[in-house]
């Protein structure tokens, strides 16, 4: 069962043709982490800031398994 | 539920400016109007804001206030008019925001901003005008704030926030909104404020989405989120991804929801970030 990944803000730059409403599916293969499953999407790394995994914040290192949902935060700072 | 269709005795003069209402909200109620609430003023010996707090504990409504019953308690509606919110940053988030708190009857306001009008606020900033360009915005927030709303204090600090005035500005307040535009200064009004003993609430915006937060002296707090230093490449966001006006409007309700939850002890919810995507469009909350 694949994973749902939502991305917001400047993140979704870095993923062409990202839509909101979906957020993107992929297979694990051999990802094992979230931040692996970051640099799989070529994600800047350093500007996520908030990870949740099933709708709990966690580290970016926690594993991630088949049927998770993710989402991946920059800092937000605008007014 | 008691039917209120009488003043008590001492306020019996302000009987021509009271109206009797069958809603909304539980049971019927009297409303006052405005030259009524300007009677009793002189005649309680107090403020506006504070007159119609008394007059509420009594069950009486001001007029302006009445469709808020029904959505808040008599003595509700008079703990909003005791409060006093400070707001920084008077653009996007800051001008609705503060004229939101107006409107649901907050007493008092402290307003701050250094920054001036200028013509690319126009598409999102509620008090940017093509007649006040160039003005400051802290000032014209006040402006717009006192002809809708003239019993509301209201304090102005046409300058920018910093550590070292801070505690002055938010001294004597019940709440602080952060309307601010980079995280480098939330953190620092964070700070002041929980060094005040004070609840702060985070509201900030880019593209389609918004963040709002509320956060307690001793609570997680933005630092936990962002870390020391949480501006990297993501600090364009706003510049890259512009602004439409929809997000600060709603983002600004989000924002003044928490407040007032929080004003009013109702409920508090376990600490959460709550991400607004207008894109979708949603609301989620993130917990810790």
């Amino acid at each position: 069962m694949p994973v749902t990944v939502h991305l917001s803000t400047a993140l979704r730059d870095h993923v062409p043709d990202y839509q909101p409403s979906q957020g993107l599916t992929m297979d694990l293969n051999e990802v094992r982490s979230l931040l692996d499953l970051a640099r799989n999407l070529n994600l800047p790394v350093e500007d996520i800031k908030i990870t949740m995994l099933n709708g709990r914040r966690v580290d970016l290192n926690s594993p991630v398994s088949d049927g998770d949902r993710v989402a991946f935060f920059p800092a937000v700072g605008g007014g | 539920m008691l039917d209120r269709s009488e003043p008590d005795s001492h306020l019996k003069p302000l009987r021509t400016y009271l109206t009797a209402e069958s809603g909304p909200g539980p049971g019927s109620f009297l409303s006052i109007n405005s030259q009524g609430i300007k009677l009793a003023a002189d005649l309680l010996g107090l403020k506006p804001a504070l007159t119609m707090s008394y007059l509420l504990k009594q069950g009486i409504w001001p007029r302006r206030f009445s469709r808020n019953r029904g959505v808040l308690k008599d003595e509700e509606q008079a703990a909003l008019l005791e409060s006093k919110a400070v707001v920084i940053g008077c653009g996007g988030l800051g001008g609705h925001v503060s004229t939101l708190l107006a409107r649901l009857g907050l007493g008092a306001l402290v307003l701050c901003d250094y920054d001036c009008f200028e013509e690319s606020n126009l598409n999102r900033q509620l008090f940017s005008r093509e007649t006040n360009l160039g003005r400051n915005k802290a000032k014209a927030a006040a402006e717009e704030i006192s002809s809708l709303a003239s019993h509301i204090e209201i304090t102005v600090w046409p300058e920018a926030a910093t550590a070292s005035n801070l505690p002055e500005i938010i001294r004597g307040s019940t709440i602080v909104m952060d309307c601010l535009d980079t995280i480098a200064a939330r953190l620092e009004l964070e700070t002041a404020s929980h060094n005040a003993g004070l609840p702060f609430v985070y509201g900030a915006i880019a593209g389609e989405e918004g963040f709002a937060m509320v956060t307690r002296p001793g609570e997680v707090g933005l630092s936990a989120l962002y870390g020391d230093q949480p501006e990297t490449e993501a600090k364009n966001a706003e510049k890259r991804l512009g602004v439409p006006t929809i997000t600060p409007s709603s983002l600004a309700c989000l924002q003044v929801h928490l407040a007032v939850k929080t004003l009013l002890g109702r409920e508090p919810p376990p600490p959460a970030l709550y991400h607004l995507d207008l894109s979708v469009p949603s609301v989620e909350a993130l917990y810790f």
